[in-house]
């Protein structure tokens, strides 16, 4: 609520830039699944919904990606 | 921005039935309600924070802990209250200047059992929202009043100043100050929702984690896997020692076939010597042996013609013809051969003489015949030789007459023999060299050939058994390789899970990494801001303090949440022991104002007793900041706390109410109420007015106090 949203994206971006490269292009797939989760936390906020469950199947698909992407290189 | 527009209580504690507006003109933001203590400003903040935040906004935090109903409620009329308060409230979409209003219903109930004891009912709440065609129930309440008002903000919006100054009084222990100042800076800035990001990701890495230890943590698997790698390598090994031993064993074998070409190839070149040799030493022999027999023959032959009566004849024949002359008289007289004897013994045997007497036994006949059959025996010897003379003399005369010369024979005879006997020697010599040449034949070049057939042969048998024993090994291996490949389809299954989870944890620990540094970062930078902001307001509300003022150089908000104070030199000051009463409320609400600003985010500052213990120029300045800053202030103000600012009150004032507690009648009240029981009743009399209702007594006790 607080926070800007393009300060947010910012601050978060950078700290993305700041996790170890596990295949290139993973900064950018990292950032879209944390904003992601970012995005179902605030829609969580407006109507309950499985949160737990919605996280983990992000969780689970950024996880597939580095699994896919790290037994390619 | 949210605005409270108005509140209405029914039977929470003092307020039976209150109803209060609040100021929505941004030029006078202010909502004054004096009231003096005990008459119902702290109840009335209760009462908003639990409509609009519900049970845990109670005082101890749950709805069983704390008392709704008012205390003397005649259980006579009923013994069931009901308590309700109703929220007015709009959200306001600060670009477009749009707004929705919603109407907030919290209920309870409370069952009377006697004058202690009471039962408490369920709360509920239902929430409306004001829409072009009429109001409307919303769905999801709970979830809708957590995102329009953060219950974290409950803290912040809502003060009890003396509360407040839990913020920076060291009445916890360091640890709990500075969570609760770190708390409200999260719920602040909403970094609560990032947090909540990193709490439920946590939860789901926990998940991973507990996934991976189901797995066996990899250890099991890895050393299975690094065993089967293991065997893979020893197998591969096995195999290349397999192709090296038959590619040894190959040129091994052609090296063999080679060596036993060249031994076949000189036997068979030798063999062709050999064998004509070997033919004619058996020709040799045979004739060698044919000549021994032929020479044994012949002096057989030659011994037969040596015989002892032909040779006696060749010697003396006028005796021989004499003697067999007289022989042959005894032959023809019939004396040899001797026949009488026999004769004699037919008779005797029959019983008659050949004269036809009868020979009886004891008859004198008889024992003639028997005597003389005596004599003739005694005859019997030279009879016989005489006998075998005439029969060799007869011989004799036969064969000489058949022969020229016996001697000649003997002759021819010899010689031949000795023929026979230089044969022989000629064959024994022949024989001799034949044998000879054949057994120097084998000394040649055989033995090198031979040597190298076996020394290959000797490495043919040796690299068999090798590769015997190395096939042994690739056997077992094989089998051991075999029996783990039945695991292994399950196996990679489980590993293939077990990097997927690892892949998921790695992918919980990086979204965690990017919150955590994400809030951190946040936190730190707000932190710093809040930090200049509180030190602003905080110094220019004590300016006035002649004796604070000198004394405090600067309030900072550091980064572990510490609020700290420092004099001149930079000494650091203890709020609780060098900052006086007015000093620590103005540092809370510095704190909190700098806090509420910089989260841009904009509700209604409800403050309860904020200038208590101040002086005059501090109130104002407080006010003042207060005010101009806030969005929507409503203060709950004693009549001491308004004397001297209210020149301030009149500019900033939207709305101004005055409580009253008709309980003070007759102590602090002029007039009754007489309502007949203890209520907060309330007029509209301003910060400077008084009516019958409120007018209090001069010197009353509440003047002077807080
Ligand atoms: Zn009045």
């Amino acid at each position: 609520m607080a926070v800007d949203q393009r300060k947010l994206i910012t601050v978060m971006k950078q700290s993305v830039s700041d996790i170890d490269l596990r295949y290139p292009g993973y900064h950018k797939d990292l950032f879209d699944f944390v904003a992601q989760i970012v995005f179902l936390e605030r829609e969580h906020e407006q109507r309950a919904t499985q949160i737990k469950n919605k996280v983990g199947d992000k969780v689970s698909a950024l996880g597939q990606v580095i699994y896919k992407k790290s037994k390619d290189l | 921005m949210i605005q409270i527009h108005a509140a209405h209580f029914h039977n929470f504690r003092l307020l039976r039935d209150v109803k209060v507006t609040f100021s929505r003109d941004p030029n006078k933001p202010l909502t004054v309600i004096r009231a003096e203590n005990d008459t119902g400003k702290t109840t009335l903040l209760t009462g908003l924070t639990w409509a609009l935040f519900g049970d845990k906004a109670l005082p101890g935090d749950k709805r069983s802990s704390f008392r709704l109903h008012p205390i003397d409620w005649d259980r006579t009329q009923s013994s069931t209250v009901k308590t309700r308060v109703e929220v007015t409230f709009a959200a306001v979409d600060e670009e477009s200047g749009e707004e929705v209003v919603y109407e907030i219903e919290r209920s309870s109930s409370e069952s009377l059992i006697d004058e202690d004891n009471y039962e408490v009912g369920p709360t509920n709440v239902a929430l409306l929202r004001h829409t072009p065609q009429g109001v409307e129930p919303v769905d999801n309440t709970s979830a809708i009043l957590e995102s329009l008002l953060p219950s974290s903000l409950k803290d912040i919006f809502f003060i009890d100043g003396d509360r407040a100054l839990a913020f920076i009084e060291a009445t916890d222990l360091e640890r709990v100050k500075r969570d609760r100042v770190g708390k409200a800076v999260r719920a602040l800035l909403g970094l609560d929702l990032l947090d909540k990001a990193s709490g439920h990701v946590q939860i789901v890495r926990q998940e991973i984690v507990g996934n991976i230890k189901k797995l066996g943590a990899g250890t099991e698997i890895e050393r299975l896997l690094e065993r089967y790698e293991k065997l893979e390598s020893t197998k591969q090994e096995l195999l290349d020692k397999e192709s090296s031993i038959l590619s040894d064993l190959e040129a091994t074998d052609q090296r063999w076939r080679a060596a036993r070409q060249n031994l076949d190839e000189a036997l068979l070149a030798g063999a062709q010597n050999h064998k004509k040799l070997k033919y004619d030493l058996e020709r040799s022999e045979s004739n060698l042996e044919s000549a021994r027999k032929d020479e044994i023959e012949k002096y057989q032959r030659h011994r037969n013609l040596i015989g002892f009566s032909r040779m006696l004849f060749e010697l003396a024949p006028k005796h021989i013809q004499t003697a067999a002359q007289i022989l042959g008289d005894l032959e023809s007289k019939k004396v040899i051969p001797n026949v009488l004897p026999t004769v004699i013994e037919d008779s005797l045997k029959s019983g008659f003489c050949i004269c036809g007497t009868e020979l009886s036994v004891g008859s004198k006949q008889r024992a003639v015949l028997e005597r003389l059959h005596e004599e003739t025996h005694q005859l019997d010897e030279p009879k016989e030789r005489l006998r075998e003379l005439n029969e060799s003399a007869k011989r004799i005369f036969r064969s000489s007459s058949n022969d020229d010369s016996a001697i000649g024979s003997l002759r021819s005879s010899y010689s031949s023999i000795l023929e026979t006997k230089k044969r022989q020697t000629e064959l024994e010599s022949e024989v001799g060299d034949l044998r000879a040449r054949i057994r120097g034949m084998g000394e040649f070049n055989l033995t090198e050939l031979e040597r190298t057939l076996a020394q290959e042969e000797k490495e043919k048998n040796r690299l068999r058994f090798e590769a015997g024993k190395n096939d042994q090994e690739l056997k077992e291996v094989i089998k051991q390789l075999s029996s783990i490949e039945r695991e292994r389809t399950e196996l990679e299954r489980k590993v293939a899970k077990l990097t997927g989870e690892r892949s998921k944890e790695a992918a919980a620990v990086d979204i965690l990494g990017v919150l955590t540094a994400t809030t951190e970062y946040l936190k730190g930078e707000t932190i710093d801001q809040i930090s200049d902001k509180m030190n602003e307001i905080f110094l220019s509300m004590i300016v006035a303090d002649t004796d604070s003022g000198a004394v405090i150089r600067k309030a900072v908000l550091t980064r572990d949440n510490d609020i700290e104070v420092f004099g001149p030199g930079n000494r650091r000051l203890e709020p609780d022991t060098d900052l006086n009463g007015a000093s620590r409320r103005a540092l809370t609400l510095a704190f909190i104002l700098a806090l509420v600003e910089v989260s841009g985010y904009r509700a209604p500052n409800i403050i309860d007793t904020p200038l208590g213990m101040m002086g005059t120029e501090v109130r104002q300045a407080v006010v003042r900041y207060a005010a101009t800053h806030a969005s929507q202030l409503i203060m709950f103000l004693t009549g001491s706390e308004i004397v001297g600012v209210e020149d301030l009150l009149d500019q900033y004032a939207g709305e101004s109410i005055t409580f009253t507690n008709s309980a003070h009648f007759p102590t602090k009240l002029v007039n009754d109420p007489r309502t007949g029981r203890m209520e907060t009743l309330v007029c509209r009399c301003n910060h400077r007015q008084r009516c019958e209702l409120c007018k209090r007594r001069v010197g009353s006790l509440d003047f002077g106090d807080n």
